[in-house]
């Protein structure tokens, strides 16, 4: 499933980010890579960007981007 | 030789700095507020060494301007020794950057910043074991506590009797020979964030968490969609009338303080000079521009300085560009493009100020170029209104055609951005401002007031006052013509367009003497309101963009009022 369709609160895993040189960079910079855990905080409504806790850091990524990440939920 | 400081935006790279140097560096809870490259030169052991601080990036790799920066400087630059600052609580992520370091080949100590802040969270980590995995030096430091201090001193004594390495560069696909696959499926971005995941994991242990939690609940909701959102906007509410409120108090006792200099000043110089248009020139002049950087601008310079650098201390401010993406991306803009434009309702000289906010340059032009043009302010509105009412032009058409330049001028001047598709910030933890840091940052935000704003409005002022006493606008009152056939409005009304777009507060004056009909008055009051800037502001441009981007925005102001009085002119029926 998509970042965006993660529901506040719920954890889980990112699979993989989508290819697309730039924007793949970005979130691996900010620490959106294949592996790692995340919680999902906020997502604002009327599109507006999703906040997600990595590890002791916390993300607000807008939807376009999140959009291009995979995950898996904690079961 | 030289050390050059490399880390993640905010692990507090400029706070080492600080600590080790004692100058007055910013330092910011921000992401990305040190664009620029700037050094120090201190004393080690025997040795002069320059420390460049360099802006916060998480890859060497990264596209945009800043990673280009540090490699330019690597490449370029007699590196001794890289000091690469990891944040303590988010070694996976910060190892990342350290990995790419090492890889290059030049020698790297690691100083792991904010160990107090990790101890507090519960986190243990691991020095020697770090050490021994990533085979450089590792140094536990805290700018708080003073920690490590010595320690980093120590290494930096011990490095510059070394002879330096020869730079590196680092491969973009560091075992790669070519390929000639479509698909590469060796990713070395991925391998450098599986190992420092590794590395993270093995040399971090989580004890029992004890973090303040009351600050923690706070942040919980300040980072909630909806209480969030609304607590921000009502805290930048609070400021925005804390703000207008300063100026209008202090503005008094501010003025009849000085009327006396002001009084003196003129007298002085009518009585020094030979009556003629220079004494009449200077002795308006000079009081003016002395005057108005007092009254006006230093009350606001002050207060958004103070307001602005505890938003950032406290890690509010990249809130707010979350809380107003939505907004922001109707203009092309990101979300703190709200906040200036927002002050610029109260008075625009602040919200020039407070574009820093914005993520670069050309947003920073485009806010700016909104605000002189279009945005009217506090007292703008209260003169528009004076004579909006005396002269029974309509305030419909008016506040419409204002509200349309807005729009319009922001989407063309957005058009060449990128758009703000790729929105991702880090938020840092809430905390509560260290005083020092922003005493600092208000201090360099105010820093300019004596050196810079004073000089530049004092030649401002003399420049306009020549220009309106030299009598060059009154080449345009025996065009009536030419003026009606255009604007639709008398010559002697553009003679006054032409001179409220100097001095705005002129306006009810000039205007409320011509016999104007509705219909004139309207097309005189638009072209006035979109014009251009008052003085001080042209002045704040000059400091916070250059010359040259004042010109630019004074041309599309001049360019702009025409153009809608021209429009209106063949829109509004006779």
């Amino acid at each position: 499933m998509k970042l965006t369709q993660v529901k506040p609160g719920q954890k889980g895993q990112v699979l993989n980010v989508a290819p697309g040189h730039q924007a793949k960079k970005k979130l691996y910079d900010i620490g959106i890579t294949p592996g790692v855990e995340f919680e999902m905080v906020a997502c604002h409504p009327f599109k507006g960007p999703i906040v997600v806790n990595l590890g002791n850091s916390r993300i607000a990524v807008g939807r376009h981007l999140a959009d291009t990440v995979s995950v898996r939920l904690d079961s | 030789m030289s050390i050059v400081i490399i880390g993640n935006p905010n692990v507090g790279k400029s706070l080492v700095l600080n600590s080790l140097t004692g100058s007055r560096e910013f330092v910011s809870n921000y992401p990305g507020t040190s664009v620029e490259i700037s050094s120090v030169p201190i004393k080690i052991g025997t040795k002069d060494i320059l420390i460049y601080d360099t802006p916060g990036i998480y890859s060497i790799l990264s596209p945009g301007k800043e990673p280009q920066a540090v490699i330019e400087l690597l490449e370029r630059e007699d590196v001794g020794l890289i000091v690469n600052i990891v944040d303590a609580t988010n070694l996976e992520r910060n190892l990342f950057l350290t990995l790419e370091l090492i890889e290059m080949g030049l020698p790297v100590v690691v100083v792991v910043n904010q160990i107090d802040r990790a101890r507090e969270m519960g986190l243990v980590i691991d020095g020697p074991m770090l050490e021994r995995m990533i085979g450089v030096p590792v140094i536990f430091y805290s700018a708080i506590t003073g920690e490590g201090m010595l320690n980093l001193m120590e290494v930096l004594e011990k490095n510059q009797s070394r002879p330096p390495k020869r730079t590196a560069r680092l491969d973009r696909c560091a075992s790669c020979t070519g390929c000639s696959q479509a698909v590469c499926h060796h990713d070395p971005d991925l391998e450098r964030v599986n190992w420092a995941r590794d590395i993270a994991a093995t040399v971090t242990s989580r004890m029992a968490h004890v973090q303040r939690i009351w600050l923690e609940r706070l942040q919980n909701l300040v980072d909630h969609p909806i209480w969030g959102t609304i607590i921000l906007l009502l805290l930048a509410y609070l400021g925005f009338k804390l703000l207008i409120e300063f100026i209008s108090i202090s503005e008094g006792p501010i003025t009849s303080l000085l009327e006396p200099v002001s009084i003196i000043i003129n007298d002085f110089i009518r009585q020094f000079l030979p009556a003629g248009m220079i004494s009449n020139i200077l002795s308006v002049a000079i009081p003016e521009g002395l005057i108005i950087p007092f009254t006006i601008v230093l009350p606001a310079m002050l207060m958004v300085s103070v307001m602005m650098s505890l938003l950032e201390d406290t890690g509010l401010l990249p809130r707010y560009s979350v809380a107003l993406e939505r907004v922001g991306r109707l203009f092309g803009l990101s979300g703190q493009a709200v906040i200036p434009l927002t002050l610029g309702l109260g008075c625009r000289t602040p919200a020039v100020v407070a574009t820093r906010i914005l993520p670069n340059e050309a947003q920073r032009f485009i806010v700016v170029t909104l605000l002189s043009i279009v945005v009217p302010c506090a007292a703008t509105l209260g003169i528009l209104a004076s004579v909006i009412s005396s002269l029974g032009a309509s305030l419909a058409v008016i506040a419409s055609a204002m509200l349309v330049t807005f729009i319009v001028l922001a989407f063309i001047l957005s058009r060449p951005l990128p758009r703000q598709d790729d929105f991702i910030y880090e938020l840092p933890p809430l905390r509560i401002p260290l005083w020092n840091n922003a005493w600092s940052k208000i201090k360099i935000r105010f820093s300019g007031f004596f050196t810079e704003i004073l000089p530049l409005l004092l030649f401002m002022s003399i420049v306009i006052r020549a220009i309106i006493e030299s009598g060059v606008l009154q080449i345009f009152a025996g065009m009536d013509n030419f003026t009606r056939a255009l604007f639709g409005i008398p010559s002697e009304a553009f003679v006054a367009v032409l001179l409220t777009i100097f001095q705005r507060y002129l306006a009810p004056l000039v205007l409320l003497n011509l016999p104007l009909s509705p219909r004139e008055a309207t097309i005189a009051i638009v072209m006035v309101a979109v014009s251009l800037p008052c003085l001080p502001v042209m002045v704040m441009t000059i400091r916070e963009l250059g010359f040259r981007s004042l010109i630019k925005i004074l041309a599309m102001g001049l360019t702009v009022s025409f153009f809608i009085g021209f429009s209106l002119n063949l829109i509004l029926p006779m």
